[in-house]
Parts: C-alpha cells; structure tokens; sequence
C-alpha cells in the first residue's frame, strides 16, 4: 500500500507499527540463514510482479498479490513486503517514511491470515486453483478493508476517500483472485514440494 | 552531502520525518518543504526525475484532497455543486500535501540517492537485525538479474502474440507468469545457497559488519541539521 505521510493519526501510525515489528520480528525466527537466499529472491520476484500493470476498462492497476507470498511464506510475508516497500521508497519514491510500519501491516497480515487459512487445504489438494483464487482475492479484499480503516478511524472527513478506496479494491478482487489461482495451480503441477511453510533445502547434497 | 556518513544520513531523515509530522502549522510545513529542497540541491538530484517522483505520490493522496475540504464541517470556504466546502477541511489538505512531500523530498535527498547496498548496511550499523540487512542486500543484487528473466518471459508472451486486454485469459498468462517467475527465482535461490556454502557460508557475511567512525563533515552536518531542528521546534512551541 501507498498510504503517504501526514495522512493517519498518530494511534493508527503507532499500532501499525506495533504490528509490523511483532510481525518482522516473528517472520524473522522463522527465517534461518540457509533461507535468507529463497526469501530474498521472492522479496525481489514479488517487487518485479507489481510492476506489471493490468489493463481494466481504461485505465490499469497494479497487482499485489499478497496471497501468494502469504501462502508460500506465512510470517516470513513481513521481512518480504518490508524489503519491498524499502525499495518501493528508493527507487520509486512511493509510500512513507513513518507510515510504513501501517503499508506493512496493511499487506502482510492479510498474507499471515490467509497463509493460516489456506495453506493446509492447498497440501496435496486436487484444486490448487481453488484455493489459490480464494487466498488470493482474500488476502487483497482484507488489505482494502484494513486500509479503509486505518483511513476512517485516522479522521471522519477520511471517510469519504476511504470509500473510494474500498470501491477500488473491489475490481481488484476478482483479479487478483483469478491470477493468484493461477498462480498457484502452475506451481503446484510444476513444483508440488513448495506447499510447505518454508520448504527446507535438501541436506547431503552439497 | 557524499561525505556525509551513510547511517547519519538515515537517522536525519528519520528525524526530519518525525519532526515535519509533529508540525502543524502551514508557514513552518513551507519552510520544511523549503529546507528539503535545499537537501535536494545539496544531494544534486536531477530536478525532473524528482518531480515526477513527487507527482505520481501526490496522485495517490489526490481522492483524499479533494475530498477533504467537503467532507470537513467548519467556516464557509466556497460552494462547488452544492457542496458546500470548508476553510478547515483546505487547510488539512495543504498541511497534508505539504508533509507528505517534505517527508519524501527529504527522503530522496538524503537516503534514496545513496547506494542501494550503503543503505542496507547504514541500516545494520543503527542496530537493525543482520537477517534484515541481508535479505535487502540479496535482493538488491538479485534484482536485476530476476528482472532479466522476467523479461524473458514476457518476451516469449509477446512472440506468441500475447496483447494484455481485460479478460479471463490475460489474467490466467498472468498468474502463469507469476508463477513461473516465482519457481524460477526459488530454483536459483537454491543454486545461489549451494554457491554459498561451498565457500564456506556461516551465517553472517564480513563485509555487513565494516564500521567506520564519524569524520569532521559528518559532525558539521549533524550540527547543522540539530541547529535546524532546534529552530523548527521553538517555532512551533516557543
């Protein structure tokens, strides 16, 4: 999320970044050194895949895909989208300093979320895409809702653009449920041992 | 402002932030804006890319300003189809457009014109964890190299006449995309470890750990930068 600063009230800063720091301090345990290079290249390969803008109607949006990360990582979302906002900010110039702490949270607890939801049914299922499309169009719907929230409670006179916020995740839910089943059911023909929280790397071989 | 030390330059946007947050009052918000400009000047950064930057983060927030000054009951401002719209609710859109882009201007002057790999180090030295500061450095340098596959990838779409439009069938070559986009960095995440640990990996790399002490240019600078803050707050509470 994008959400700039100077917009949200100092409670809603304070509790996203009580969030966020739980939330990077829990994915971080679960991450050992040996992972640090898969969850690098997913923070790098999911940075890449919102670049690409889809077309809808006129105009275009940008994919989040929250839902996957969510799926293949479970708290190990935080480190990831926080890596990502980081460059977001550097290199893009988008988002906020102090309000990071909210844009994180906004992204990766519907990813956590989703991950506790979805991830046992995914396992050996027979319709990945299902799931996939349901954690999906989840992970995103949640993240609207959170940030029409974080807007409204920030101040009433927010309320109208929140929902116009809300209104515009809703076309994004379809979407995004429909790429992330996708997806997910590629990759689960393609690499069926990837529905695991983290896999662990073979021992032995190297 | 490249002889300033990269984790002072960190910690002053920081600052800068929480200090441009704790502002309310629109001439001392100007006079922020004002001074990151002058950071800007200092970092050299090229003046259209900058703006542009500025612009499409503005875009963002435009919904919220233009909103704003409806949807705020307070003094008449002036009617625009039968809306009445309040003095209160267009200064809370001037005070927020005037922070956000103090806060990002600072932001690109003082940190974002730096090295990617500095940054994520600097972050290391003010006492984030090590597993974040890699994770960032993996990511930067991995970047581009993932971003030539996934120009691969699209390119092969497009050889086979592949034309993004609003239906079913490009979000399926999306998600497929993704997804192979996503199996292939795993893959060469795994050839990157086994790359790593035949030379010894341990969990921790020497060159994240450099520590250097602070020079005459970074004590003048912070200097400068307190003298400034000091000012900001007597303004606004003095």
């Amino acid at each position: 999320m994008h959400v700039v600063d100077g917009v949200l009230s100092v409670p809603v800063l304070a509790l996203g970044g009580l969030a966020a720091v739980g939330g990077i301090t829990l994915g971080l345990k679960q991450v050992t050194a040996e992972q640090i290079p898969r969850v690098a290249m997913l923070s790098a390969a999911s940075f890449l895949i919102t670049l690409i803008h889809i077309p809808i109607g006129p105009s275009s949006v940008h994919m989040v895909l929250n839902g996957i990360i969510g799926l293949l990582l479970g708290w190990a979302a935080f480190p990831v989208f926080l890596v990502g906002l980081l460059l977001d900010a550097i290199f893009l110039g988008f988002g906020g300093l102090l309000s990071l702490g909210v844009n994180l949270s906004l992204m990766a607890l519907p990813a956590v979320a989703v991950h506790y939801l979805f991830i046992s049914k995914l396992t050996n299922s027979q319709r990945p895409f299902l799931w996939g499309a349901f954690g999906g169009g989840l992970a995103i719907a949640s993240t609207g809702v959170l940030a029409a929230l974080a807007l409204g409670y920030s101040s009433d006179a927010f309320l109208p653009a929140a929902k116009v916020v809300l209104l515009s995740h809703l076309p994004l839910v379809g979407m995004e449920a429909f790429v992330s089943g996708s997806a997910i059911a590629l990759m689960s023909r393609v690499k069926p041992e990837l529905f695991n929280p983290i896999p662990q790397p073979q021992k032995s071989t190297v | 402002m490249s002889a300033v030390a990269p984790r002072v330059r960190l910690l002053c946007s920081l600052i800068f932030a929480l200090l441009t947050i704790a502002c309310s009052r629109l001439d001392i918000l100007t006079s922020l804006l004002f001074f990151a400009t002058m950071l800007a000047w200092f970092a050299r950064l090229p003046v259209i890319g900058t703006i542009k930057k500025l612009l499409v983060m503005d875009g963002f927030i435009m919904i919220l300003l233009v909103t704003l000054p409806f949807s705020t009951p307070g003094t008449h401002w002036f009617i625009f189809a039968g809306m009445e719209a309040s003095q209160e609710g267009g200064r809370h859109s001037a005070q927020i457009i005037l922070t956000a882009n103090a806060i990002m201007l600072s932001f690109l002057a003082l940190v974002a014109s730096m090295n990617p790999s500095d940054i994520a180090r600097s972050l290391g030295e003010l006492g984030c964890s090590e597993k974040i500061v890699q994770l960032l450095l993996f990511t930067i340098r991995y970047i581009e190299t993932l971003k030539r596959e996934f120009q691969r990838l699209r390119r092969a779409m497009k050889a086979r006449a592949f034309r993004p439009q609003s239906n079913l069938h490009t979000w399926r070559s999306y998600g497929y995309l993704t997804g192979m986009l996503l199996i292939r960095s795993l893959d060469r995440a795994d050839r990157v470890l086994a790359a790593m640990k035949c030379r010894g990996f341990h969990g921790s790399f020497p060159a994240t750990k450099t520590e250097t002490g602070l020079t005459i240019a970074d004590g003048l600078f912070m200097l400068w930068f307190s003298l400034f803050g000091l000012t900001i707050l007597v303004w606004q509470w003095g």
